[in-house]
Formats: structure tokens, sequence, C-alpha cells
């Protein structure tokens, strides 16, 4: 395996696992906020500031990931 | 409703309109439909401006300066027509919507911020609508595809051959994706200053004069740090010498082992603040770059009726994105402004 190759699959392997964990967090975070909306929804708002800040700080996970994926295709090592 | 449904069935009507022109009038041409991957580029391409000296000046800038000017024009325009007191619902379709807009942007910061959503609306203001017009500017046609055909820089990005089209009296070159040129230039330095003496390459990109300003980290960035720093003010102009407390604190200390947990817990304050404009900066760009990759692949793959589809998509990611990012620097504002750790509730928390 060339450099070149390598890099392609670490950059797809990087992002593509990398995206596992978000995916089901906000999943599952969405789900509780949607949730706990239905049931109460005069808490609407502030539970959507919430749900919000939540879901930045999972998908700043998957940011990560692709932070390495755009280092490994496009900087030069 | 009624006007909701023909605007909607109105821009159905032109994405099935658009889907199959560009195939009829390229294979009309002569040039095959199947055009060539545009150019994938992280760093914002250079373009030499003619009337400075050729000084270089990145893509992205261009379009940033363009947008903002757009901007300007716009908020001056809404502004002048609410200064002349004419009722809110108007004639005027783009003023109505900056009017709308900017008011669900300020009872979104009044109820996140209660009695501070004033001070903070400008901010959070000016950030969705800059992202949003930077955003929606990318889509427009010729943005990303109108450009200088030059000789790629990097030797991994392929050239193909220039094609002149000529439409009567205007004409304009479009490279072939059926023919990929190999590198000459770079084997021999000599030709390529030769080709470029003649004003035209052999091998040739497109580098487009119009790029989304969100693909660009520069731009990005600078929101992100220009944001936090912000933050920063806010809190003290809210808390005064208090705020620090949340990064270092002193006065924890006396106040035992627990104390010093609340005190090493200051310090992943810190690197939370760090974080924040790490992922401020990479979830607009990998959002907005991501989407301009999407675009060029699928238009490269499928360039009928497909690619209008997708920016559809973009125009929705588009509008998201500036509101996350409006959505968070107003919420981590608010969570600067109001006090740490006290057990202090201001009446923003109560409701």
């Amino acid at each position: 395996m060339d450099l070149a190759a390598a890099r392609a699959l670490g950059a797809g392997l990087a992002i593509g696992l990398g995206a596992i964990g978000p995916g089901i967090g906000i999943g599952l975070l969405t789900l509780g906020a949607l949730q706990a909306m239905g049931r109460n929804p005069d808490v609407a708002g502030n539970i959507l500031t919430n749900m919000i800040l939540g879901v930045a700080f999972t998908e700043a996970i998957a940011i990560y990931a692709l932070v390495v994926s755009l280092i490994l295709m496009f900087v030069g090592i | 409703m009624r006007r909701v449904i023909i605007v909607i069935l109105g821009i159905a009507a032109v994405v099935i309109f658009c889907g199959p022109v560009t195939t009829f009038l390229y294979t009309g041409l002569g040039v095959s439909p199947y055009g060539a991957l545009p150019v994938i580029s992280l760093p914002a391409e250079p373009l030499p401006i003619p009337w400075f000296n050729n000084q270089e000046m990145t893509n992205t800038f261009l379009t940033t300066l363009i947008v903002d000017a757009l901007l300007l024009l716009l908020v001056t325009f809404a502004l002048r027509r609410a200064r002349r007191g004419e009722l809110i619902p108007g004639k005027n379709v783009i003023a109505n919507m900056v009017e709308a807009i900017a008011e669900a942007l300020s009872n979104f910061a009044d109820s996140v911020a209660g009695k501070r959503g004033k001070a903070i609306y400008p901010l959070v203001a000016t950030l969705f609508f800059l992202i949003l017009l930077g955003n929606w500017f990318k889509l427009l046609p010729g943005a990303e595809s109108v450009g200088l055909l030059e000789t790629p820089h990097q030797l991994t990005i392929p050239g193909y051959a220039p094609r002149l089209i000529s439409l009567g009296s205007f004409s304009f070159y479009t490279v072939d994706g059926t023919q990929e040129v190999p590198r000459a230039a770079e084997l021999h330095p000599a030709a390529g200053e030769a080709g470029a003496a003649e004003g035209l390459c052999q091998s040739c990109q497109i580098t487009p004069f119009v790029r989304g300003i969100a693909t660009d980290l520069n731009f990005t960035l600078a929101l992100a740090l220009i944001t936090m720093a912000l933050v920063q003010v806010y809190g003290v102009r809210a808390q005064g010498g208090r705020y620090f407390q949340k990064f270092i604190n002193i006065p924890a200390l006396r106040r035992g082992p627990i104390g010093v947990i609340e005190f090493a817990a200051g310090f992943l304050e810190i690197i939370s603040e760090i974080s924040r404009i790490i992922s401020f900066a990479f979830r607009l760009l990998g959002n907005i770059f991501a989407g301009t990759v999407l675009i060029f692949v699928i238009s490269n793959l499928i360039p009928f009726f497909l690619p209008a589809g997708f920016y559809g998509l973009e125009l929705f990611v588009g509008a998201i994105q500036a509101a996350v990012f409006a959505l968070l620097a107003m919420i981590f504002i608010n969570m600067a402004t109001v006090g740490h750790g006290d057990g202090e509730h201001s009446p923003a928390a109560a409701h």
C-alpha cells in the first residue's frame, strides 16, 4: 500500500468510525428532548436550548474526527 | 396559505426546468455533460488582482467582501423602509424577510437571556445574517464554477483540456471532463512558461472567482475567535472580576479537599473554552465544505435533475448552520453572564 492509498483509507476510516458514536448520541439526545417536550410542552423552549447545547457538544466529537480526516486528506505530511 | 403553495410549486417548476437545461445546452454545444470534477481544495485559492500590481487575494476573501457589501445594502434597505414607518407586512418580500428573521432572533434572545437579551442580540443577529448570506451566496449560479482557467498548482489535481464555446458574439472557455491531459508543464518548466505567455494552459483547472466563504478555515476560525473573545467580554461586563473565578478559583481552595477539586475543575474550564473555539470553527467549515464537495460529486456523477435537489438540501443546511452558530453564541454568552458555582440564580435561569 502506497502513502496516498493509506492516507485515503485512513481519512475515510477516521470520519466513518468517528461519526458512529456522535450519531447515536445525537439520536438519543433528540429522543430524550422530544419526549420531554411531548410530556411538558410549556418548557419546550428551555429544553430546546439545552438540547442544542448537548447536540453541539456531542457533535464536537464528530468534528474532531473530521479534523483528523481533513488533515489526512489535504495537509501534506 | 395558497400563496405559500404557489411559491413552493414555482420553486419545484424552476428545479424541474433547471434539471435538463444545462444537459441539453452542453450536448448542443458539443461538450459532454459529464463535466470535469471541480477542484476540491481545502485552502482558498489565490487570485491575482489586475489593478493592484497582480497582488494575490484569495477567492473566499473576495466573496466575503461581496457578501459584506450585500449585507450592508440589504440591512440599510430594510432599515430605511422601517424608518419610513411602513407597516410590517409590507409589499416588499425581502425587507419583510429581514424583519421577520430579526424579530425571531430578538424574541429568542429575550427568552434565553432575559433582560440581557437586548445586549446580546446585535452580535448574534450579525453572526446569523453574515453566515446565512455567505452560505446562500455560494449556491448562486456561477459561484464555484466561473473562474480563472489555469494550470493546477498541485500535482495530485488532474488537469483537463480547455475547450472554446461560442454563443453568438459571447465566447468562453470550459474544460472537457472527458479529456484528461497529463501534466507536461512540471516536467518542462520552460514549456509551462511559454504556455502561460500564450495565455492558455494545456492541462487546466478552473479556479473559481467566488467560493463559499465558510469553506475557508480563515473565515470560520476568525468568527469563532471573535465570538469566544466576546463571550469573555460579556462575562466580565456582567460579573466584573468575579468572572475569572470560573477559571482560577482561588477562594475555593480555602474550602478544604472539595475546594481543591473545584480549583482543578477551573483548568478544565479553560480547556473547554479552547475546545469551543475549535468546534465552532470546524462545525461550520465541515458542514459547508462537505456540502460543496457533495454538490461537486453529485453533479459530476449524475448531471440531470438530481443536483437541483441537493441545492435544496444545501439551502436548508446553510440556514441551519447559521442558526446553530448564532444560538450557540447566544447560549455561551448567557452561560458566561450568569454566575457560576455560587448557587445563585439569575432571573434568566428561572424561566
